[in-house]
């Protein structure tokens, strides 16, 4: 689904929202949730709904057991094995068809599966835990798991943010709304401005990358790590911001990750809503950091392949987990070595290797991402030819000297704010940037249908 | 809330202002570079002169070279080479011209296959920086009739073209202005070997004849020159060897041959296309308005793809036809 497809329906399912009597919002956001997916992928409707019935009633049960652990254990087992299952055979079967050469039909991955997914986990475990009480109408329930703003490529929102505020009447919040324009704005900018208008050269480079030269190589895997970021993060900020726009309140996807200064605060600020999920439901019931180093240091690892299966079941997916695993337990392991260096050091060798990692992750094999790295030094080289010869990638032509400096100008102009968002330096200037960012959707936007990089997980 | 809407209006009445001034004016950044159309102009203001203009595609700026032009010709000679400018685009620019005053002695003319064989379409974004509103419009109106255009084409052209240019003239113009003479590009591009010409991929084309469009505009184009005293001729730039052979290429040289044979325009062909063409139509083209430029298109080194030519290539081809121009081959 095209990004203005998604802006037109949400401006459209907003203002109609706002016309109709508050009690009916809930229900206004229900059926808009559904007409939604049947627009985008109305074959699987009945699978989300089903999910969506079946866990909240596998959750009532729960609750209905608080008294008798076994039985509510006995059904969270049997809610768990359900959902993981359906995942893993809409996310692995064509995997295991093609490893096993099965004649079978290939199957399309249902539109936000994995997210959806992990919603209904988090919702039924947090019952069965009893952080979560039942008190909501299925409808509740539903908008919660279905809102379609999350469904393509999340947030991955827990149930007590969202369900709370759907216990009461939404009504019309001005500084809410206002803040959400903001964040769809923000979002755009990162989106259409940086993430498309890199992604023509990291395609280009990382399909064929024995034709570039390694100057090139370079700047393909950092201009991926801006994109993947620019990209994900610019469409949670828009989901954000419609959520904002519906009169509901949602945690942050992202908090500046690329200006971390080691790899275990990279992921506190990358990908939150997942990270703090695989945290809370993988890593802390395998015990976490209580027990032995070893076992903890088995239990970042367990956790961090988790992490990578998640996104594919492709083999550099699963090594960039385990990378990610292992540097998480290396600089554990060098703590307090590596915080006595300055931070510049630390910001530069985190960077390092969260783009090293970012290959693995983009690659379309294990194979392609070590020819890519062993080209990266092997043919290492700079000569004024090399850098020319790296520059006309992005248009093909002398208009790419151009196309360089405003990239150049933009990225810039976006890690000024986050350095002001870090040091929380908000006043009169947020809407200067909302100003600036709008002029440059405006005329330096890309247009095209550019998808999301993590709807395809 | 306030706040923001205005902060919103504000914003997109100054990207309204920015986008109305673009379109009329930022030609004018170009008044004394030494390339594009707006530099003409100015230039046959300033010192008004008959100009040969070399108007085409890639082909053109790839394959002839200024000084060559400049050493061999004259100081008269201005190459306007536009990616992939199709014939309909090189009536609009040869319009435009006229109606700016600039007096046109001869125009070669890109003989490029693959736009004429394509629908019209926006190549290169670069031609709107160097034109007016109105010609904006009449490549607008064109390209509607099409039916292949929404809004996104329109956004792009009017909204979206060139603001990477503009913003970063600074640094863009110098460079770009230093790489240029007379029109042409000066940039030095390497030549291929055999192996590296087989890992990349053979252009090819849609349609096996020119498009309808583009042929109603290679005629208005033919006249428009008649009707201005502008002598015109075409100029195939050559293709490596094997583009050359091929079949569907040949048939649509011929349908151009035909063309300029029935309006009497002489041509230029270069060797291994007209060997082809003899073999292919199995009859030699009109010897008066023919002439045969002579250059080793079996040689990679001379290409920097199948269709474009490396600067040794370039200069080796301009040489060539110069001389043939002159009447030294």
């Amino acid at each position: 689904m095209s990004i203005y497809y998604l802006l037109l329906f949400s401006v459209v399912g907003v203002t109609i929202f706002y016309l109709i009597p508050t009690k009916y919002r809930k229900y206004h956001l229900f059926i808009y949730n559904i007409i939604f997916y049947l627009l985008c992928n109305a074959c699987y409707l009945g699978l989300l709904l089903t999910e969506t019935v079946l866990s909240f009633v596998i959750a009532k049960k729960i609750e209905s057991n608080t008294t008798q652990k076994k039985k509510a254990k006995l059904w969270l087992t049997t809610g768990l094995i359900i959902i993981v299952t359906i995942l893993c055979i809409f996310k692995y079967f064509n995997f295991f068809i093609e490893t096993f050469h099965f004649s079978l039909s290939e199957l399309i991955l249902p539109i936000g599966i994995s997210y959806y997914s992990f919603k209904i986990l988090s919702y039924i475990i947090d019952v069965f835990r009893g952080k979560c009480k039942i008190d909501n109408s299925f409808i509740d329930y539903s908008v919660y798991i279905m809102f379609y703003p999350h469904l393509l490529c999340g947030p991955i929102a827990r149930p007590q943010t969202i369900l709370s505020q759907l216990k009461v009447d939404i009504t019309y919040n001005s500084v809410l709304i206002s803040e959400g324009l903001a964040l769809i704005i923000s979002g755009l900018f990162k989106k259409v401005v940086i993430a498309d208008r890199l992604a023509k050269y990291v395609d280009v480079v990382f399909q064929n990358p024995s034709s570039y030269p390694s100057v090139a190589l370079i700047l393909g895997a950092i201009f991926y790590a801006i994109q993947l970021y620019c990209d994900f993060s610019g469409y949670s900020e828009i989901a954000i911001g419609i959520t904002n726009l519906f009169g509901l309140k949602c945690e942050n996807n992202f908090s500046r990750p690329y200006l971390s200064r080691n790899i275990r605060d990279f992921w506190k600020r990358w990908h939150i809503s997942l990270s703090s999920w695989l945290k809370d439901y993988i890593y802390i019931p395998l015990g976490g950091n209580r027990k032995s180093i070893w076992r903890r240091n088995l239990n970042v690892l367990i956790t961090f392949l988790i992490c990578g299966i998640w996104h594919g079941q492709q083999l550099h997916y699963i090594i960039w987990g385990i990378y990610h695993g292992l540097l998480n337990i290396l600089f554990t392991s060098t703590t307090p070595k590596i915080n006595k260096a300055k931070n510049i050091a630390c910001w530069i060798l985190t960077m390092f290797f969260v783009t090293l990692g970012w290959i693995f992750f983009r690659a379309s094999s294990l194979t392609n991402a070590i020819e890519y790295i062993w080209l990266m030094i092997s043919e290492f080289s700079i000569s004024y030819n090399e850098i020319v010869n790296s520059i006309i990638i992005f248009t093909g032509d002398n208009t790419s000297i151009a196309y360089c400096v405003i990239l150049f100008l933009l990225l810039m102009l976006l890690f000024l704010k986050e350095i002001f968002e870090e040091y929380d330096k908000k006043g009169k200037e947020s809407l200067l940037w909302t100003g600036v960012f709008l002029f440059c959707i405006v005329l330096l936007g890309i247009t095209g249908n550019s998808s999301f990089l993590y709807a395809n997980f | 809330m306030k706040k923001i809407i205005r902060t919103i209006l504000l914003t997109l009445m100054i990207c309204f202002i920015y986008i109305v001034i673009k379109n009329e004016y930022a030609r004018l950044l170009l008044a004394n570079a030494n390339f594009g159309m707006e530099a003409l102009i100015t230039e046959s203001k300033k010192n008004p002169k008959e100009v040969n203009l070399w108007i085409g595609s890639s082909m053109f700026r790839m394959g002839i070279d200024s000084n060559s032009l400049y050493n061999q010709l004259g100081e008269n000679e201005f190459i306007l080479a536009y990616n992939g400018n199709q014939p309909y685009l090189e009536f609009y620019e040869i319009e435009y011209l006229l109606n700016s005053g600039v007096e046109i002695n001869q125009i070669y003319l890109d003989m490029y296959v693959y736009a004429a064989a394509s629908e019209p379409a926006l190549g290169d974004l670069r031609l709107l920086l160097q034109t007016d509103t109105d010609f904006k419009n009449k490549v607008w109106k064109e390209l509607h009739q099409t039916g292949k255009v929404g809004f996104k084409d329109f956004w792009e052209m009017y909204v979206g073209a060139n603001n990477d240019v503009i913003f970063a003239w600074p640094f863009y113009y110098p460079l770009v202005n230093q790489a240029s003479f007379q029109g042409g590009n000066l940039r030095t591009v390497g030549g291929m070997t055999t192996d590296s010409l087989n890992n990349i991929d053979k252009p090819t084309v849609s349609e096996t004849v020119i498009n309808s469009k583009q042929m109603d505009y290679l005629i208005k184009m033919i006249k428009l020159c008649q009707n201005n005293n502008i002598i015109l001729k075409f100029v195939e730039t050559p293709k490596y060897y094997e583009i050359s052979q091929d079949n569907i290429y040949l048939k649509i040289i011929n349908e151009y041959i035909n063309l300029l044979d029935e309006y009497h325009i002489e041509y230029y062909l270069s060797n291994y296309t007209y060997e082809a063409l003899i073999k292919y139509t199995q009859k030699e083209p009109n010897c008066e308005k023919n002439h045969i430029v002579l250059f080793n298109s079996k040689e990679p080194a001379f290409f920097s793809d199948y269709i474009h030519m490396s600067s040794d290539g370039k200069v080796k081809y301009t040489i060539n036809l110069t001389k043939l121009i002159n009447g030294f081959q």
